[in-house]
C-alpha cells in the first residue's frame, strides 16, 4: 500500500478550493485558512501527517476554539479545595483525610454524542472507556460513573430506530463499564424530538486518589537532570477511531452514516481492565521508588496528542519514533499511526533506569502480548530539552516543529445574536376542572420524561468494588464510601433540562448546576465541585453560539450563586468540564441547549444518608423553598396542559443557596428521614416518588395541603410548578430542631406521612381537593418506560410484580461475627477481566483470614500454599464466548481442581461460579471434569441481558455443603449478571441433582418448581448456587461480598435486614458492622 | 412450503470473540495446534409461511438499527425455501447438518467477494472450513439469535478435520471442547462428513 504520509502540500501554491479538495482527500476538516495557517507557524509546506495532526489538535474537540474565550469570562474554577482544576485531563478537589493519608476527588466529564448516533453500543462504551481513563491518569482509581443521556421522542414516525439507539447505547454503557467494574451510580435520562437525530451521551467519572500519589499528565521537571523516555502501552494501533476528533467537531450527515465507520472506536473493556490493574502495579513502583513521571491516556490524535501534550505541559520537546509503535496488521500509513485514536491505550514519560521495570510489568507480569494479539508496552521516543517535537519513522521525518505550535491550537470569536423571543402569553391552565387533575397526575407519572428509569438502570451495575451506599433509583444522589471503614463519602448527581435551556439558556444553564446541587444536598453533600458537559449545536450559527454563551454565563452565575462554603463567598469551582458542538444534523435541526452538570460532595457521615422514601406513618412532611406560579417550560406544560407560551421565572440564587444548606444541616444533624428535591412534574412527581418507593419497599401515604400562605396559587401551581426545593421528612419529635435550622428559608410544613394507600391534596382552606390511590400512580409510573424499552414477552404489570415476605415469624438477625482471628491464607484469583478482588480480599479480612490476590500469570503450583479460595466476581475474558468459559480452560483453574479434590474450601462468585462450572468443580458429580451443567443468559420476562437487584436467598435442606452449616434461613444479596440461569439439557437430571443435595442455595419467592418473580434469570429449580460432591465448593451467582457490610444493604428491602439498616442511621458503627453476606464470607474462613 | 429467512452479519474489525476463542483454543486445546483460524458470525433468523404475511420482526431484523448496522457489520441476508419444519427446530439440535443449501438464496448482502455462499463472509478458506451453527436451547421469540462459527483446520483430509472441530466445539470436559456448551445450546452443521462423526 502506498503512504502518502510523507507527501507535502503547498499550501501557498493552492487555491482555496484546491486545498479544501486535497483536504478532504484525506478526510481532514480543518478550513483551507486553517491549513494557510499550519504552513505559516512551522515555516513550510507540511506534510500530508502534519495536516492531520493539526487537524485534530485545532478540532473543536481538542482546541475548544470557539468556547475557550466564554469559559473563561463565566466560569469560577479555583477555589481553597481545589487541587488541580481544568488544565489537565481531570480536576481534583480534597475530599478528607483517613488514618494521616489525605485524598482527593477526581472529576472529569465527557460526551461521546456524534459516535453514540452512528454506532450506538461501541460510540457509548468507548465513551465510558476514555473518561475512565482520564481519571485513572491522575493516578486515582474510578470509585463511579454517572450517564447523563439525551435521546430522540420514543413514540411516533421512526421511534423504532431511536428507541434502539437509546436501547444499544445502554447496552454499550453497561458492557463496558460492567467489564471494567466502575460502579455507576446515577444520570438522568431526557427524550426530546430535538435529540430524534443526535443523541447525547455524557459520561461522568469520579475517582479517589491520595494527594501524594497524584499523577500529572506532564512530563516532570527531573527530565531537565535526567533523560526521560517516552512509552506507549495497550492495544496495538489501527485504523480505528481515526478522525475522531474531526468527527466530533461536525455537524451529523445521516446519509454519509457508513463513511463514520472509522472514525468510532472499538472498544475492549476486558485489555482496559487489565490494563487498569497494570497501571496501578506501575504507579505503586514508581511511588515506591520514588521516581517522578508523566502519565496520559491516548484519546483524541492518538500517539502524537500524548506525546506532544505531555512534553509541552512540562516545557519540553521530544523526538519520536512511529516506526517503534505497535501497530495492528501492515496497512496502517504513519499518518494514521500518528493519529488514530485506537482505545485502550496510555504513554508514559518515565526515566531511562525505569524502562525495563515498566515494559517488564506490562510485558511478562500482565502478559499483555498474550491476551490481544499485538498488546503490548514499548519504548517509543525521548523527552528532549529542546522544545521541538519531531516524529520520524525511522530516518523519514513526518513532522518537525515548534512543540507550541502544536499544542497551542487556534481560536476563534464567534458572532452571536439573540434569537428573537416568541411572545409570552403567560396562559393558565387549559383545565380547570378538578375531577381531570387525577388524569393530568397519572398522565405526567407515565410520561417518558418522568416515569422509572429502573428498566434502563439495572443494567447498570451500581455495587461493583462494595462501597456504593446509595444506589440509583434510592435517593436523589448516588453516593459511595470509597475509604473503607471511614465514615467520610462521597454524593454525586448530574441534571440538565432541555426544556428549560429551549425557553431560555441562561435559566437553563442555572438550573443544571442548582438541579445537582440539590440532588446531593438531599443525601447530605456538602457540593465540592461542578462539572459541566456543554451539548450545543453549530457555534457557526449565531443563535448557537448566543444560546452557548447565555447558558455558559447560568453556569458560572449560579456557581457564584451557590457558593462553596453556606458562610463564605467563595464560587463553586468548575474543575473539569467538555464542550460538544455540531450537534447539529445536515437537515438543520440542533439539539436543545443543553448544558449539563454534574456535582460532587463531601458528606460527613454516611450514616446520616437516607433514601428518598417516607419512613414511618405520622411523621411530617416539610416543603423547603416554594413554588412559584409560572408553569413555563414545566413538564405540566409540554405534556398539554398549559396552552401558548409561559415566562419561566428568574432563578433566586441566595434562597437556592440558603435552602440547599439548610437541607444539608439537617441531614447531617440526623433529622431527616428522607429528603427529595422538587423538579420535573413539581410537588405532584416527587411526593409520588417518595411514597411509592422501590419495587420492594410497601407504601406509604401523604395527606398534603397547600399552605395558607400559598393560596394564592392554583391547585396546579401548587402540584406542577417545577421551581420549588425540597420536601423532607421529619418525626414530630424533632420539629422544634428542624425549624431552626431552617429558619433562613422559606419553608412550610405542609403534610404528613400517613399508612394509607394514596395521595391526599387538601387546599389552603383546608378542603379536600383530590385523593389519588397510590397503586394507580405506581402503575402508570413503574411502566410509562418499560413499555418502550422492554421485550416483547413482558408479562401483564400485575404478573411481574415481586415478591414481598412476611418475616413476622422469623428469628432476629444475627450479625455474623466478624475479626474472629484466623490462621486461614486464602487465595483471591485473579483472571484476566475479574473485578472483584479487592472487595473479596477486604471481606475476607473482615471475616478474620488472611487474603492474598494470585495473579494468573503466577505458577499455578504456588496454590499448595494456601488454605482456601475465593474466584471473585467480573468478566473474566469480558465474558467472551460464553460466560467463565474461557478462563476455564486455564492451566490456573485445572490447578485449582486439584486443590478442591483435596478438600480445601472453594468459593466461586458470580463470574467465579460461571468458571467453577464451566472448569467442572461444580458440581462435580460424574468427576473427571466433565461438565454438568450450564449458566445460560438470563431469562427474565421483559427483559435481555445484564440485571442486577437484591434477591433474597434460602439454603436447600437437602444440600450437603459444608457452607451451609448454620446459615440463617433468609439472606438477602445482590445479584449482577447477564449469564445466572443454571440450566441442564436434561430437566429431569437437574431435578436428580438437586435430590442429591448439590444444589445449595436458592431463591426465594418461587413455587416448588422454580417459578415465580423471586427468579431473577430463569434459574432451574430457582437455583442460586451449587456445591460439589464433598461439599468444599460452592458457586454462587449472587454477590456476598456486596452484602458483607451493613452500609452495603439497601434501606428498602423488604426484609428485616434493611429495618436493621434503617435503625442504623446516625450510627456509623452499627452501620459498618457486618451483613448478610458476611455470613457465607465467614463460613468460608472457617472451612479452612 | 415455508420461507426461512437468515440474517448473518460479521464484524467489520476484529471479532473479539473469535480472537480469543482462536487464541484459547490453540494454547490450551488438545488439537487446538490445527485450528488455522476461526470466523464468527452473528445470526438471526424466523420462518413463516409462503404467502403469509411475514412477521413485523423480519422488517425490524433487516434493517438498520439492532440486529444489524453497516457501519459495523458486513451482512448476508439469505432465504430458503423448503417443506420440512424450520431448521433449528429439529426435535434433537446437537450435531445434525443444516439443510444441504442452507441458508439458502443471498437476498441482498454488502459482500462481493467469494464464490460459496458463506465465504463472502468469511473469505476463502485455507485449510478445511467446518461450520458450525449455534443457538440457544429453549428461546420462543419470533426471531431466533445465535452464532455461525467458521473452524478452519489444518488437516490432511476432510474426515480428519472433522474429528479434529468437534473435539474443539462442544465442551463435555474441561479439558476440551469451547465453542458450545451443550446445556444450554444446539448446534448443526453444513458440513456432511460431520453427520457421521
Amino acid at each position: 500500500m502506498q503512504d502518502n504520509s510523507f507527501i507535502s502540500i503547498a499550501t501557498d501554491e493552492l487555491s482555496d478550493q484546491q486545498i479544501k479538495d486535497k483536504l478532504a482527500e484525506y478526510a481532514l476538516t480543518m478550513t483551507p485558512q486553517e491549513a494557510r495557517k499550519v504552513e505559516e507557524l512551522i515555516g513550510r509546506a507540511p506534510t500530508i501527517t502534519e495536516l492531520t495532526l493539526f487537524d485534530t489538535m485545532w478540532s473543536e474537540h481538542c482546541s475548544y476554539k470557539s468556547s475557550k474565550p466564554i469559559l473563561k469570562e463565566f466560569l469560577p474554577t479555583d477555589g481553597p479545595n481545589v487541587i488541580v482544576g481544568p488544565v489537565e485531563d481531570a480536576g481534583i478537589v480534597e475530599f478528607g483525610e483517613v488514618d494521616g493519608v489525605k485524598y482527593g476527588i477526581i472529576f472529569a466529564h465527557e460526551s461521546h454524542n456524534h459516535p453514540s448516533q452512528v454506532m450506538p453500543v461501541e460510540g457509548a462504551a468507548t465513551g465510558i472507556g476514555g473518561i475512565v481513563r482520564d481519571v485513572y491518569c491522575m493516578g486515582g482509581e474510578v470509585i463511579a460513573t454517572l450517564d447523563p443521556l439525551r435521546f430522540g421522542w420514543p413514540a411516533g414516525d421512526g421511534s423504532a430506530q431511536r428507541i434502539d439507539i437509546a436501547r444499544e447505547v445502554v447496552n454499550g454503557i453497561w458492557e463496558y463499564g460492567n467489564a471494567l467494574g466502575v460502579p455507576n451510580v446515577g444520570g438522568d435520562v431526557y427524550f426530546h424530538n430535538s435529540y430524534d437525530e443526535n443523541c447525547l451521551v455524557n459520561v461522568v467519572a469520579v475517582g479517589l486518589v491520595p494527594v501524594d500519589g497524584i499523577t500529572h499528565s506532564r512530563v516532570p521537571e527531573q527530565a531537565k537532570d535526567e533523560q526521560y523516555e517516552l512509552i506507549l502501552v495497550g492495544k496495538p494501533t489501527d485504523w480505528s477511531g481515526m478522525g475522531g476528533a474531526a468527527f466530533a467537531s461536525a455537524t451529523l450527515d445521516a446519509d454519509a452514516a457508513k463513511e463514520n465507520k472509522g472514525s468510532v472506536q472499538v472498544p475492549d473493556p476486558f485489555l482496559k481492565r487489565v490494563l487498569t490493574v497494570a497501571n496501578k502495579k506501575v504507579l505503586e513502583t514508581a511511588r515506591e521508588m520514588n521516581i517522578p513521571i508523566g502519565f496520559k491516556d491516548l484519546g483524541a490524535g492518538g500517539v502524537s496528542c500524548v506525546t506532544s501534550e505531555l512534553c509541552d505541559a512540562g516545557g519540553f520537546g521530544c523526538d519520536v519514533d512511529i516506526a517503534k509503535v505497535h501497530v495492528s496488521g501492515d496497512d496502517v500509513p504513519a499518518r494514521v499511526v500518528a493519529c488514530s485514536e485506537t482505545q485502550e491505550r496510555y504513554g508514559l514519560a518515565v526515566p531511562t533506569h525505569f524502562v525495563d521495570t515498566v515494559l517488564k510489568i506490562y510485558n511478562e507480569e500482565f502478559a499483555m502480548p498474550s491476551l490481544y494479539d499485538g498488546a503490548c508496552a514499548r519504548h517509543i521516543g525521548k523527552v528532549t530539552t529542546e522544545k521541538m517535537y519531531r516524529l520520524r519513522y525511522g530516518d523519514k521525518i513526518l513532522c518537525e516543529a515548534p512543540i507550541e505550535t502544536i499544542t497551542c491550537g487556534v481560536n476563534y470569536e464567534r458572532p452571536y445574536k439573540a434569537p428573537e423571543k416568541p411572545e409570552i402569553t403567560n396562559e393558565k391552565p387549559t383545565e380547570e376542572s378538578l375531577e381531570l387533575l387525577f388524569d393530568e397526575w397519572s398522565s405526567l407519572l407515565a410520561h417518558p420524561n418522568i416515569a422509572s428509569r429502573e428498566h434502563l438502570y439495572r443494567h447498570y451495575d451500581p455495587e461493583v468494588r462494595g462501597s456504593t451506599v446509595l444506589r440509583p433509583g434510592e435517593a436523589d444522589a448516588g453516593v459511595v464510601a470509597p475509604v473503607a471503614g471511614s465514615e467520610i463519602g462521597v454524593a454525586m448527581a448530574a441534571d440538565g433540562n432541555p426544556l428549560l435551556g429551549l425557553a431560555d439558556p441562561y435559566i437553563g444553564g442555572v438550573m443544571a448546576v442548582v438541579e445537582a446541587a440539590r440532588n446531593v444536598a438531599c443525601v447530605g453533600g456538602r457540593p465540592a465541585a461542578i462539572t459541566d458537559c456543554l451539548n450545543f449545536g453549530n457555534p457557526e450559527v449565531p443563535e448557537v453560539m448566543w444560546q452557548f454563551r447565555e447558558s455558559v454565563r447560568g453556569v458560572g452565575e449560579a456557581c457564584k450563586g451557590l457558593t462553596l462554603h453556606a458562610d463564605s463567598e467563595v464560587p463553586l469551582p468548575v474543575v473539569s468540564g467538555n464542550v460538544s458542538l455540531y450537534n447539529q444534523s445536515k437537515s438543520g435541526k440542533s439539539v436543545a441547549p443543553s448544558p449539563i452538570c454534574a456535582c460532587v460532595a463531601n458528606i460527613k457521615d454516611i450514616s446520616n444518608c437516607r433514601s428518598m422514601h417516607l419512613k414511618d406513618p405520622g411523621n411530617r412532611l416539610f416543603l423547603i423553598g416554594a413554588p412559584t406560579a409560572d408553569l413555563g417550560a414545566s413538564l405540566y406544560q409540554s405534556n398539554g396542559g398549559l396552552a401558548g407560551t409561559a415566562e419561566v421565572s428568574q432563578p433566586d440564587l441566595p434562597a437556592f443557596r440558603a435552602e440547599i444548606n439548610a437541607v444539608c444541616s439537617l441531614v447531617e444533624a440526623g433529622l431527616v428521614q428522607s429528603a427529595h428535591d422538587i423538579s420535573d412534574g413539581g410537588i405532584a412527581v416527587a411526593i409520588t416518588e417518595m411514597c411509592i418507593g422501590q419495587t420492594t419497599h410497601e407504601h406509604l401515604g401523604a395527606n398534603i395541603a397547600v399552605p395558607e400562605e400559598l393560596s394564592h396559587l392554583t391547585e396546579r401551581e401548587f402540584l406542577f410548578s417545577e421551581r420549588g426545593g425540597f420536601i423532607v421528612e421529619v418525626r414530630e419529635e424533632d420539629l422544634e430542631s428542624v425549624e431552626e435550622i431552617i429558619t433562613g428559608t422559606e419553608h412550610y410544613l405542609f403534610g404528613s406521612v400517613s399508612d394509607y394507600d394514596a395521595i391526599t391534596l387538601h387546599n389552603s382552606d383546608g378542603l379536600k381537593v383530590v385523593e389519588i390511590d397510590l397503586d394507580h400512580l405506581e402503575f402508570c409510573w413503574r411502566d410509562g418506560l418499560t413499555d418502550f424499552f422492554a421485550t416483547r414477552d413482558l408479562p401483564e404489570y400485575e404478573d411481574r410484580q415481586l415478591p414481598m415476605f412476611d418475616y413476622d415469624d422469623e428469628p432476629e438477625i444475627e450479625i455474623p461475627n466478624i475479626n474472629l482471628g484466623s490462621s486461614a491464607k486464602i487465595a483471591v484469583l485473579q483472571m484476566p477481566g475479574m473485578n472483584c478482588e479487592d472487595e473479596s480480599a477486604r471481606a475476607i479480612i473482615s471475616a478474620g483470614g488472611q487474603a492474598e490476590i494470585f495473579r494468573w500469570t503466577r505458577p499455578a503450583e504456588e496454590l499448595a500454599n494456601f488454605n482456601g479460595f475465593l474466584v471473585p466476581g467480573g468478566f473474566s475474558y469480558q465474558d467472551r464466548v460464553r460466560a467463565g468459559a474461557v478462563a476455564a480452560k486455564d492451566p490456573l483453574i485445572s490447578a485449582l481442581k486439584t486443590q478442591a479434590e483435596g478438600g480445601k474450601p472453594v468459593l466461586g462468585i458470580c463470574n467465579g461460579c460461571q468458571v467453577l462450572v464451566e472448569a467442572g468443580l461444580v458440581p462435580g458429580k460424574c468427576g473427571n471434569g466433565k461438565v454438568e451443567v450450564a449458566l445460560a443468559p438470563n431469562r427474565y420476562a421483559g427483559r435481555r441481558g445484564y440485571y442486577t437487584r437484591w434477591v433474597v436467598l434460602e439454603p436447600d435442606s437437602r444440600s450437603h455443603c459444608q457452607f451451609l452449616e448454620n446459615l440463617p434461613i433468609s439472606i438477602p444479596m445482590p445479584i449482577a449478571h447477564a449469564e445466572g440461569r443454571f440450566t441442564h439439557e436434561n430437566a429431569s437430571e437437574f431435578a436428580k441433582l438437586a435430590e442429591q443435595g448439590f444444589i445449595a442455595l436458592k431463591y426465594a419467592g418461587c413455587d416448588k418448581n422454580g417459578i415465580g418473580n423471586g427468579n431473577p434469570n430463569g434459574s432451574m429449580l430457582a437455583t442460586a448456587a451449587m456445591t460439589n460432591s464433598s461439599g468444599n465448593v460452592l458457586a454462587m451467582m449472587p454477590h456476598p461480598e456486596r452484602a458483607s457490610w451493613l452500609f452495603q444493604v439497601p434501606e428498602d428491602l423488604n426484609h428485616p435486614w434493611a429495618e436493621l439498616r434503617r435503625e442504623s442511621a446516625g450510627d456509623f458503627k452499627l452501620l459498618s458492622s457486618a451483613g448478610p453476606g458476611m455470613a457465607i464470607v465467614s463460613k468460608l474462613v472457617e472451612l479452612c | 412450503m415455508i420461507i426461512q429467512t437468515t440474517l448473518l452479519t460479521c464484524h467489520k474489525g476484529v471479532d473479539l470473540h473469535a480472537d480469543t476463542a482462536e487464541r484459547v483454543i490453540r494454547n490450551n486445546l488438545p488439537g487446538g495446534e490445527q485450528l488455522l483460524a476461526l470466523h464468527r458470525a452473528e445470526l438471526h433468523t424466523f420462518w413463516h409461511e409462503e404467502g403469509a404475511e411475514a412477521p413485523d420482526s423480519v422488517e425490524r431484523m433487516l434493517t438498520v438499527g439492532r440486529f444489524f448496522n453497516p457501519n459495523k457489520h458486513r451482512y448476508l441476508h439469505c432465504e430458503l425455501k423448503n417443506e420440512n419444519t424450520p431448521w433449528f427446530e429439529a426435535e434433537s439440535q446437537r450435531g445434525l447438518c443444516l439443510p444441504e443449501n442452507w441458508p439458502g438464496a443471498v437476498i441482498d448482502t454488502d459482500l462481493s467477494a467469494g464464490n460459496g455462499t458463506l465465504d463472502k463472509l468469511f473469505g476463502t478458506p485455507g485449510g478445511i472450513a467446518v461450520d458450525v451453527c449455534a443457538f440457544p436451547l429453549g428461546e420462543s421469540g419470533p426471531v431466533l439469535s445465535g452464532v455461525l462459527w467458521r473452524l478452519l483446520i489444518d488437516a490432511d483430509n476432510e474426515a480428519e478435520a472433522v474429528r479434529i472441530a468437534t473435539g474443539l466445539i462442544e465442551t463435555r470436559d474441561a479439558g476440551s471442547g469451547l465453542l458450545v456448551n451443550p446445556h444450554m445450546e444446539g448446534w448443526l452443521t453444513s458440513h456432511p462428513a460431520l453427520r457421521e462423526v
